[in-house]
């Protein structure tokens, strides 16, 4: 009887216990409600602002966004997911996406980033309305330049490189950035020395990653190589060896070193924005999301935004890199695509993005929002990025194919260090052409 | 003896069945482990060993490249440096077992301030090692204490950029994984001495060996199956388990000159556009480094226990 009885406990817990695994399996998949949207925003350096972070969720702007397109959709429901961060959302998109379990709706980077995702996004190209197509800049960044497809909507953050700086000490030096910014590498380097005289580090930044390389040494190659050869090099049917803007603008990031205008410990150094922030340093290669930190720590009067100074004989010029770094994209499990693209619509009409605006500091993609509409005042370094919103040449990094992208991320550092010759980088990345 | 059975009553099972009935539900018990294993542990490194001949990108793109991943791996000579890399932090793995056996002893034989030194030793062991990562980091900046020391004493020549030249980055992580490790080390080796009878030790006091003597003619021999345990999970440690540290103390730069196998899997995989079938390729190279050196170290403690044992 006890024997019979133990039988019958094992065969229910097995029982149990593959129903539980079943239940588990297929708990994965998606339930096909049509009215209801998943979205992923990263938790960081997103829809989510670093003051949001310490706010309650129903609190943050895309919960509120989010409630707003669901009261006006009656029936609709959006669920917000937040991931870690952007790295890491890229490869769960991915894993999800093969599993038939991506979700509707995801933040992710533009660029290389979502153009070798094209399996698993949707091409929302035929869904956009033609107002947002006419009023929202930064369409390149997310049509993928193989098929034309349209892979998402940019979000309305146009992240633009320039040189942050410091009033107090760039006025210190008998020199008038606002007015006579230096415009030519002539004038920069001029520029640069008068600072360094007087005491000051011209220019810091930390480039274990090279930020500087991919913010403004990209902007110099790529405005005098163009971006048709950059993309003609990746391909290999000409050669970055032979490619004179690549060779000009590594040699010239190297020599910012050589001549002491870049701090000398800039491989390996982590703490150049709290310099900057600590008024110790003249100038800092930065991006738009970081004016307002700035302003409050050193004074919204004594912060300065100018644009990189030219090469003689450039192609492009009185240009910067930029645009939209970020977009939100659909997935091809996504049940309801109209419904997923007029959620994007929603979220970056003009009310939208103007709330959104209030929140976090940024540049719009959208043409039809002013500096004034936000209230900014005439001269701050926040406006002036609104008067550059058509100023920019997308990422080069983000342009450079993904069997190079490696070696110009980890190899640049050694140029700057003099490790690296500018032609031995350059002979490096064509190494790893894929022809 | 067989017990016999008196008639009318149930025939008992012979000792045969009941052995092959035991073996029966001895398996059946292994199974549902056994089958969770083959799940999370056999079908991955399968699926890696297959993917590291093709081109997979994370997605449905996975043609059969045959050896090409592993051509361009070894071929373009960043195995090379991956593997030397990983070859200097491995001398920590000496300095480790060295210094926590030490300490081990010290603290057996209860040195004066032993319970003061019980209670701190282990201390780095829980400290996470992205922070350790970023406290070397700061102490060996340009800005740092060290070189600020080093100018204080008058060694103003010898300050430099320590973390931004791997000949100088890399012998600061063996330091720094050393110092980290020593507590897990002592504390595993201190396991392993409980196994002496304490008699020995005072008979070696007795007839006059020295600390030392007590420890590397003693101790060692005597537990060299809990060192052997020691190296190799130090070796294993050091070849998959850095990657953390590296994050925060070098990102593995500059250029590749402090990136190990291990952080290049992350590289491939995540940093560098989803180069996932090439990941896989290391993560095969890596697993076959690391079987093949623990292999090689379990044949010699063999060794080793045969002739001092």
């Amino acid at each position: 009887m006890k024997l019979q009885m133990k039988k019958a406990i094992a065969l229910l817990l097995a029982v149990v216990l593959m129903l539980g695994t079943l239940a588990a399996l297929t708990g994965c998949a998606k339930k096909a409600d049509s009215n209801k949207l998943t979205i992923w925003i990263n938790g960081k350096d997103s829809y989510i602002g670093p003051s949001e972070q310490k706010l309650a969720q129903e609190d943050w702007y895309i919960s509120q966004a989010i409630k707003r397109f669901e009261d006006a959709n009656p029936g609709v429901t959006v669920e917000l997911v937040v991931s870690a961060d952007g790295e890491t959302a890229h490869q769960t998109f991915k894993a999800d996406a093969m599993a038939g379990t991506a979700p509707d709706l995801a933040n992710l980077w533009t660029g290389q980033n979502i153009f070798s995702m094209e399996d698993v996004i949707l091409d929302i190209s035929s869904l956009i309305p033609a107002e947002d197509k006419a009023n929202i800049t930064g369409w390149d960044s997310v049509t993928s330049p193989a098929t034309g497809a349209v892979l998402g909507y940019p979000t309305s953050d146009n992240q633009i490189c320039f040189f942050i700086y410091n009033k107090q000490i760039i006025k210190d030096c008998g020199l008038d950035f606002d007015n006579n910014p230096p415009r030519t590498i002539e004038e920069f380097n001029a520029a640069c020395q008068t600072i360094l005289d007087k005491g000051y580090q011209p220019i810091a930044s930390d480039e274990s990653f090279p930020w500087f390389g991919c913010y403004i040494v990209g902007y110099w190659w790529v405005q005098q190589s163009g971006m048709d050869r950059i993309l003609s090099d990746c391909k290999g049917e000409t050669s970055f060896t032979d490619d004179p803007g690549l060779l000009s603008a590594t040699e010239y990031y190297r020599s910012t070193m050589v001549n002491g205008y870049l701090n000398a410990d800039a491989v390996t150094s982590a703490d150049s924005w709290n310099k900057f922030c600590q008024g110790t340093v003249a100038m800092m290669p930065q991006v738009s999301s970081v004016v307002s930190d700035a302003e409050t720590a050193l004074g919204a009067e004594n912060v300065g935004v100018m644009l990189p100074p030219d090469f003689a004989g450039a192609q492009i010029t009185d240009k910067t890199i930029g645009g939209p770094g970020q977009c939100l994209v659909v997935s091809k499990d996504c049940k309801n695509p109209e419904l997923a693209v007029k959620f994007l619509s929603f979220l970056n009409s003009k009310d939208e993005v103007m709330k959104f605006l209030q929140v976090q500091s940024k540049v719009p993609t959208r043409t039809d929002i002013t500096a004034a509409d936000l209230g900014l005042t005439e001269g701050s370094a926040s406006a002036k990025l609104f008067t550059w919103a058509d100023k920019t040449v997308y990422w080069v990094d983000n342009s450079l194919y993904t069997n190079i992208v490696g070696d110009f991320y980890n190899l640049l550092p050694l140029v700057l260090a003099g490790k690296m010759t500018p032609a031995e980088f350059a002979a490096d990345l064509d190494s790893k052409v894929v022809k | 003896m067989a017990q016999r059975s008196s008639p009318g009553a149930p025939a008992l099972p012979r000792a045969g069945d009941m052995q092959r009935k035991r073996t029966r539900i001895a398996y059946l018990s292994l199974l549902p482990v056994l089958l969770i294993l083959l799940l999370v542990k056999a079908y991955p490194i399968l699926a890696t060993i297959y993917r590291s001949f093709t081109n997979w990108d994370g997605l449905y793109k996975h043609d059969f490249v045959g050896l090409a991943n592993y051509k361009e791996f070894f071929g373009t000579g960043l195995f090379m440096t991956l593997f030397k890399n990983n070859l200097v932090l491995l001398l920590s793995v000496p300095l480790q077992v060295i210094i926590g056996l030490i300490v081990a002893v010290l603290l057996y034989e209860q040195v004066p301030g032993w319970k003061a030194f019980r209670a701190i030793y282990y201390i780095p062991q829980i400290i996470s090692l992205v922070i350790l990562g970023y406290l070397f980091r700061s102490m060996f900046s340009l800005d740092g204490p060290v070189n600020k020391v080093l100018e204080a004493l008058g060694f103003s020549s010898s300050v430099r950029e320590w973390m931004g030249d791997g000949s100088t980055a890399l012998p600061i992580m063996v330091g720094c994984i050393t110092w980290y490790s020593i507590g897990w080390q002592t504390i595993v080796i201190l396991g392993g001495m409980s196994g002496i009878d304490p008699s020995v030790f005072e008979a070696a006091r007795l007839d006059g060996a020295n600390f030392f003597q007590r420890t590397f003619k003693i101790v060692l021999p005597m537990i060299t199956s809990v060192i052997t345990y020691c190296v190799v999970m130090a070796v294993v440690w050091t070849f998959t388990s850095l990657f953390s540290l590296i994050y925060s103390m070098t990102g593995g730069g500059p250029g590749y000159e402090t990136m190990t196998l291990d952080y290049m899997i992350y590289e491939k995989s995540f940093v560098t556009g989803s180069q996932l079938g090439m990941a896989c390729t290391i993560s095969v190279v890596l697993f076959i480094i690391v079987m093949l050196i623990t292999a090689a170290e379990m044949k010699l403690s063999d060794i080793a226990e045969q002739k001092w044992g």
